[in-house]
């Protein structure tokens, strides 16, 4: 098998080692002519999508490469919609702004949550980082004065730049376009790097990495830092194109929907979990309006990926890309 | 094991995904036609552009969990105005596309922007909650697309002076203020205040509190029990112990049907009249509470015993059609109804957002609660009725003892 790719890299070498990273560009520029020939429902749909998307790939990076399955990724994508919401609607609706305060306020709280739940591994570290994020929800539910309560912060307006643009439902579409490709080339470039490589290795076998030489919980905390600020800038996102933020987008189930993203898409790749996101929005929201059932179906194609298509949908594109080569 | 292998996971299995080829091309199929799906669902609203354009009217109400009765009873409410007119005006026909908000202001928030974007609603109406209600505001501001709600009593939904905002319930402060001067007047100084703890509960309360305060009355205290309580015998003590002269209180649904059991069943009620929001002695808490209501003196927009022919001709109409009794939220539901329809009279069948604020600013209401007017701020303008639970022709009814006319909310 390794010498079969080694003989198909020296003629494919080009598609294969970029295959994610022209996917991602060819669907970024299918996605960029939605505005110019759909509705704007289609807009919206694509916002959301890719506002997942995002929050999905921050997650992914962890499970696919540290191996690090964690139950608790929602409290980031949350304080960062609190963040950006509370900054919008009581200082500065300034796109660069908020943004900023909530991957400052993310980071943090992922470098907190990290010291704290990466001395444990497996099934501890997942329900520690659970335990963790449940405790930041209970915060948002009763700091009523910061947050409203479970009535939700309401009012968050659309953001603007410097205020040369005050942000549209396309603009900002653009805008949440543009940050998705930054957020999959910057974890691409993460996974390429030999820091990258050594995450791989964390992931594969931590104890001959440490063997080696290496200190696998350093590793560790700068991915899940770096992830939980990434998760930080979707939920920024979220909050302004929802107008709401309410403290369910910090309840753990928020982190489960995120977990089922990336096994459906593919966990181990970068692409999966985004195409996850996509998959699970349409089941989850769209299938909403024609039948009751659509968790229910949700559940069916989750068990089936997990019986027939443990790589998700990254997985079944590899092996039908690799069957046609042949 | 090569380097591509570690780099890209997927890999190491490749060769057994490879022998289910056939089930992988099933999985493609199935992500293309669920793409098509949700894509073709968002053509469907737009796609009706023919010569008959219906008017499409969003609801957004809860249809499920504990406020689910609220959400029927408006829509019924609503349904009864528009069958009134053959589900046709100024010769477009109505069509009302509802969507459930669970009373969660994350659902409803969605819910509502589904049909302005998918179904291209030319009017939403709806929001049992006022939290609901505050996350749909926004969104109807950005879109301008004329709200008009139907039950949700925050003070700040239309203190907020937002134009395309209409409201056919009441304000909070509306309900609950009248009553204090009213008690003053009829020789009640020394009142106890209880609500629960959250938002409607505080305003409520706060409203009667500035009536009672602004008449000369008399705070004794209050409590704030937590919503969805069950057992209220502490707070009871509390009460019995500061032998006020009366009791004003805010309960609603399951939490009014055990408070208002409870006081009569400590006796309280004998020596402590209980008085309070209307929605405490509702049509929809009666049958729970039973005898224990009987006596209760509430403050509310309407009551089923209101003797107008426009009441008259509204309980039998919904009687008939629906085969039970109208609550004051089908009343509700009516008047949304009525201000929608009347406006799109005025204006022959134009939906735009700007020509239907200003007809609806102009409709003129023949509401069952009697006379009714909107306020600039598209707050209701109207009598608040002191009624009384009596035990008569076989049932227990609001009978009115006094009213209050011409109720304004204070504005911003």
């Amino acid at each position: 098998m390794a010498t079969q790719a080694e003989s198909g890299r020296k003629t494919q070498s080009f598609v294969s080692v970029h295959a994610g990273t022209i996917a991602v560009l060819a669907g970024a520029l299918l996605l960029a002519i939605v505005p110019l020939v759909g509705s704007r429902y289609y807009v919206s749909v694509f916002t959301q999508i890719l506002i997942l998307s995002i929050f999905a790939l921050s997650l992914g990076f962890l499970m696919g490469f540290p191996k690090l399955i964690s139950l608790g990724h929602a409290a980031f994508f949350g304080v960062g919609a609190y963040a950006a919401g509370i900054f919008a609607t009581r200082v500065d609706p300034n796109v660069v702004l908020t943004l900023g305060v909530a991957l400052a306020l993310s980071l943090l709280l992922a470098l907190v949550i990290g010291v704290l739940s990466l001395r444990s591994t497996g099934i501890y570290f997942l329900m520690i980082t659970l335990a963790l994020a449940q405790l930041v929800y209970v915060a948002s539910q009763q700091w009523e004065s910061l947050t409203g309560g479970t009535n939700g912060l309401v009012g968050i307006p659309r953001p603007e730049l410097f205020g040369l643009l005050r942000f549209d439902r396309t603009t900002f579409f653009y805008l949440v376009l543009l940050l998705a490709v930054l957020s999959y080339l910057l974890f691409r470039t993460l996974v390429r790097s030999p820091f990258g490589r050594i995450l791989i290795g964390i992931g594969s076998n931590e104890q001959r990495m440490r063997a080696i030489g290496y200190s696998p919980r350093s590793y560790k905390l700068t991915a899940f830092v770096v992830a939980g600020a990434v998760a930080g800038l979707s939920g920024a996102l979220w909050a302004h194109f929802n107008g709401i933020v309410t403290p369910e987008d910090l309840h753990w189930s928020h982190s489960a929907e995120a977990l089922i993203m990336v096994i459906a898409g593919g966990a181990g790749t970068l692409i999966g979990p985004m195409l996850g996101a996509a998959l699970i929005w349409l089941l989850e929201s769209a299938l909403q309006s024609y039948t009751d059932r659509s968790t229910m179906i949700t559940g069916i194609v989750f068990i089936l990926f997990v019986f027939f298509a443990r790589n998700g949908i990254a997985g079944i594109a590899q092996s039908a890309w690799e069957r046609v080569r042949r | 094991m090569g380097k591509g292998d570690i780099l890209v996971p997927g890999t190491a299995n490749g060769a057994s995904t490879l022998r289910r080829f056939p089930f992988a091309v099933a999985m493609i199929l199935l992500v293309a036609f669920l793409l098509l799906v949700g894509c073709g669902g968002g053509g469907g609203g737009g796609g009706q552009g023919g010569g008959e354009d219906p008017i499409r009217i969003g609801v957004i109400l809860p249809y499920s969990g504990v406020y689910a009765q609220l959400g029927q009873d408006i829509t019924d409410g609503m349904n009864l105005y528009f069958e009134e007119q053959g589900m046709e005006i100024a010769g477009r026909s109505v069509e009302l596309i509802q969507e459930d908000t669970e009373a969660n202001p994350q659902v409803g928030v969605e819910a509502a922007r589904t049909l302005i974007e998918r179904d291209e609603v030319e009017i939403i109406t709806g929001t049992v909650s006022s939290a609901v209600a505050y996350g749909v505001i926004d969104l109807i501001s950005q879109d301008q697309i004329p709200f008009v709600i139907s039950n949700a009593t925050g003070n700040d939904v239309t203190r907020r002076g937002i134009p395309y905002v209409f409201r056919t319930s009441a304000s909070s402060w509306q309900v609950s203020y009248p009553m204090g001067g009213w008690l003053v007047d009829n020789g009640v100084q020394n009142v106890y205040v209880s609500a629960p703890d959250y938002a409607a509960g505080q305003e409520q309360a706060g409203g009667f509190k500035e009536g009672l305060a602004a008449a000369g009355g008399n705070l004794v205290d209050e409590a704030y029990p937590p919503l969805g309580n069950s057992d209220y015998s502490t707070y009871l003590t509390n009460i019995s112990q500061a032998s006020p002269q009366a009791e004003w209180s805010f309960y609603a649904g399951t939490d009014a049907v055990s408070f208002v059991r409870q006081y009569a069943e400590a006796g309280l009620k004998e020596s402590v009249p209980l008085y309070g929001s209307g929605y405490m002695v509702e049509a929809d808490t009666i049958e729970g509470q039973g005898d224990a209501a009987v006596g209760i003196r509430t403050g509310l927009f309407y009551a089923s015993g209101l003797d107008n022919p426009e009441n008259t001709a509204f309980i039998e109409n919904f009687q008939s059609q629906f085969d039970r009794d109208p609550s004051t939220y089908a009343v509700q539901g009516y008047d949304a109804a009525w201000l929608i329809g009347e406006a799109l009279k005025a204006t022959e069948g134009d939906t735009d957002p700007d020509a239907l604020v200003e007809a609806m600013e102009g409709v003129e209401f023949q509401s069952p609660r009697g006379p009714l007017s909107l306020d600039e701020n598209h707050n209701p303008i109207q009598n608040i009725y002191i009624r009384e639970a009596r035990e008569q022709n076989g049932r227990i009814e609001n009978v009115v003892i006094d009213t209050i006319e011409n109720v304004q909310d204070p504005g911003a």
